[in-house]
């Protein structure tokens, strides 16, 4: 048989007062399943438990302090698994009022975990799980490529998949940023740059993630790969074929406001700098093809799938905008000079459609801007309900901008709370938009109607001084908030991981496990999971990459003890699916699976089984039932 | 004389048992019959051990476990929630008072409410004397 050993820790002789540590040894001893009882002085020595000379095959009872501190020194350091902890110190020595009492609950507890400890299994060899030490980084935009360079930086190989021709993201798509006014492409070129030179990132564009099987360290991703028609290996980016183009489409890249060819390349700094063509105009002429003189353009070709093999993900997906077309009293679409922030980005910028001038869609300049904040947040309806949180910064950014160019214009900003929270956005922005002299009214105007000659005009309350007013623009710009974008939910579903009540992504936890998703291994980034500015999508970019390089610095990743279901005695009935909270319980054909990535180990499953199929650690019936026995026994 | 003191099966959460440990930490006491089974998890907790421990002489049995309120849409406390209410009514109908099985939120720290609380409940299943479902399962013809 077995020896069964307990350990009780007078905690440094502190103990001795409190507890008869002598009736507890001659009490225990008399029990036929103990073989040795030692009465130790401070457990929490490691000098200590070594000369015990305990032995892995032991099982062993501590009765010491909380099990929280001497938990590590017995798994991880002796690696004995068959040991049970009883808190004689917290429990019983400081929680009794006497030490008659403290004796005898001690001996109660600890006659439970001998009846429970001779049934927990030999010592399991921990599974350990192999790691691939290579990564994906799912979106090309800042929080992505900040991502993706880090941890290339620490020399892990990163496959980062861009669904657009080009990495670079919204912010490649503004002009300025705030609080400082710093040219957007200026600060963010340079680290695309880096990243497209960066011998361990490899750039897929044009391609999406099709699903994911495996689990943390080794994950099986299938990416499609949608044709450019232009091989990438032979393009140099010289721009003759979008020369001889005759079909012009909408730039995406400029919100549709400036047309490019069909051949084209998205913008000046695009990385990886190639040309793409978009089979929606193309109309294969083949004139593109005569102009190459490398022969990369192949108009057959056809999307492929490719399959990855990595051990971590980081989603960085990013967001879309409001429609603003769901509030038709503002008549976006409509009403020409009605535009959005994103447009209103292009525009002003020098490489836009105007060539950074503010014009009104007739060509006339436009001297009387006016804002609307919270178009599509802060109000329950179509958009989301919570703050978007770069809005008031970035409308007082676009004010500037306007005085920067035109020192004449009025500028006005329709806000609600004006929330400047940020580093610098209260000095840098707010106040200076105040000595510029940039109108701010508190209100959320009701509609936008259109004059005779075009302007537009804005009705309005105060709601500072209740009263109600009209104000006559050229350009009205709505301040869009960040709504979930339509794909994010089918690429979650393909993951695994789980979607919040708005749509974006779930975090594992909101406090203290903000960038970890529900299952393993699966990390998120930037606006997929909730409104941010480029500050903190670059912050939770690096953030991320920690977590994945650390990942990956470890020799193997232990699990926490998560449920299994022992097949013999499954029959299939789907209970322990229906009770688990986390969805980490499947059917997978005839057989019930545990998703190892997602259990947390709860148990939920294991109390819910009606044929004690469900196992989890050493907490079944089978164990728990000897010891309560134990306990209550005389 | 013996006084009879009543013997109380406490399963313990994860996290309520750091709000138990930290009762003992700052200095709160309370009897010391109640008796405590750590688990990882109150949803772990099959009925059945419930009634074991009815069975084999305890007195009355606490749940201790998270808020379901602390946790977001993921709260495997509200199973046991649903779970101690059902037994509790069957419990009823057998003629075991219900107030012999509770649950009780108690948080990580939460060591002073522990105290008060499960010294609140000692108090009153010792009103309801001894509870012997042994013995009456005997005593059935």
């Amino acid at each position: 048989m077995r020896r069964t050993t307990v350990l009780l820790c007078t905690c440094g002789s502190t103990l001795l007062d409190k507890i008869d540590f002598d009736k507890v040894r001659n009490e225990l001893s008399k029990k036929p399943l103990v073989s040795r009882v030692e009465v130790v002085d401070g457990l929490c020595k490691s000098s200590v438990v070594k000369n015990l000379s305990l032995k892995p095959s032991e099982r062993i009872i501590v009765a010491a302090c909380s099990s929280r501190f001497l938990e590590a020194v017995f798994k991880s350091l002796l690696s004995i698994s068959n040991v049970e902890f009883v808190n004689i110190r917290e429990q019983c020595a400081w929680a009794c009022e006497n030490k008659e009492d403290a004796s005898l609950k001690t001996i109660r507890l600890l006659s439970g975990s001998i009846n429970k400890v001779v049934r927990i299994g030999l010592p399991k060899s921990h599974e350990d799980l192999k790691i691939v030490r290579e990564a994906l980084v799912i979106g090309g935009g800042i929080a992505g490529v900040r991502c993706a360079l880090d941890i290339a930086d620490a020399g892990y190989r990163v496959y980062l998949v861009e669904k657009e021709p080009s990495l670079g993201g919204v912010m490649a798509q503004l002009d300025k940023t705030f609080p400082t006014l710093d040219c957007s492409i200026c600060i963010e070129g340079p680290l695309l740059s880096e990243t497209g030179r960066n011998k361990n990132i490899v750039i897929i564009p044009n391609s999406e993630v099709v699903s994911v099987r495996g689990m943390v360290g080794d994950f099986r991703v299938l990416v499609r790969v949608n044709p450019a028609y232009v091989d990438p290996e032979k393009c140099n980016g010289c721009g003759e074929c979008a020369n001889v183009c005759p079909v012009y489409q909408p730039n995406k890249y400029d919100v549709n406001l400036k047309p490019v060819k069909a051949i084209y390349c998205p913008f000046a700094q695009a990385v990886p700098l190639k040309y793409v063509i978009n089979k929606d105009y193309c109309i294969e002429c083949g004139l593109c093809m005569n102009a190459c003189t490398r022969a990369a353009i192949n108009l057959e070709d056809k999307p492929k799938m490719l399959e990855l093999n990595v051990g971590a993900i980081v989603v960085a997906v990013g967001s879309d905008l409001f429609d603003p077309r769901l509030k038709p009293e503002y008549h976006y679409g409509e009403y020409d000079n009605v535009i959005t922030n994103m447009e209103f980005e292009r525009i002003i910028c020098a490489s836009g459609p105007t060539g950074g001038v503010l014009l009104r869609r007739d060509g006339k300049p436009a001297k009387r801007v006016a804002f609307i904040q919270c178009v599509g947040s802060r109000e329950s309806g179509q958009g989301i309900e919570e703050c978007s949180y770069y809005c008031c910064a970035a409308s007082m950014k676009e004010a500037r901008l306007i005085l920067e160019h035109d020192r004449e214009a009025k500028v006005f900003i329709f806000y609600n709370e004006l929330r400047a929270f940020g580093k610098g956005w209260e000095d840098l922005l707010y106040r200076r938009c105040l000595e510029d002299g940039i109108v701010f009214i508190r209100s959320r105007p009701s509609e936008i109607k259109r004059s005779l000659n075009g302007n537009l005009i804005i009705v309005y309350e105060d709601t500072l001084t209740g009263k109600r007013g009209e104000l006559e623009v050229d350009i009205v710009v709505l301040a869009l908030g960040f709504k979930p974008s339509e794909k994010l939910a089918k690429l979650a579903a393909a993951l695994g991981i789980s979607v919040d009540d708005k749509g974006f992504i779930e975090e594992a936890h909101a406090k203290v496990k903000p960038l970890e998703t529900r299952v393993r291994g699966i990390y998120v980034a930037g606006t997929c999971h909730g409104p941010r500015d480029i500050v903190e999508s670059a912050v939770e970019g690096s953030a991320a990459a920690a977590l994945v390089i650390s990942l990956f610095r470890g020799e193997s990743i232990k699990l926490p003890e998560t449920a299994k279901i022992l097949e013999n005695k499954c029959t299939g009935c789907g209970r322990c699916i229906l009770m688990c909270q986390y969805g980490a319980i499947i059917r997978d054909g005839e057989k019930i699976r545990v998703l190892e990535s997602i259990c947390n180990g709860c148990g939920a499953c294991v109390s819910s089984c009606p044929q004690e199929a469900v196992v989890l650690g050493d907490w079944g019936i089978e164990q728990l039932a000897p010891q309560i026995s134990g306990m209550l026994g005389d | 004389m013996v006084v009879w003191k009543p013997k109380i099966i406490a399963f313990t959460c994860w996290c309520s048992s750091s709000g138990v440990d930290q009762a003992g930490f700052e200095g709160f006491k309370y009897p010391a019959n109640v008796l405590t089974v750590r688990v990882p998890c109150s949803a772990i907790v099959n009925p059945s051990l419930v009634v074991k421990a009815l069975q084999e002489g305890a007195d009355a049995v606490l749940l201790t476990a998270c808020k379901p309120v602390e946790l977001r849409k993921i709260a495997p406390s509200r199973i046991t929630e649903a779970r101690v209410s059902l037994l509790r009514r069957l419990l009823n109908t057998v003629g075991v008072e219900e107030d012999r099985v509770r649950i009780l939120w108690i948080s990580s720290n939460e060591g002073g409410i522990f105290a008060s609380e499960v010294s609140r409940i000692v108090e009153e299943v010792e009103k309801l004397g001894p509870l012997n479902l042994r013995g009456k399962m005997i005593e059935q013809p």
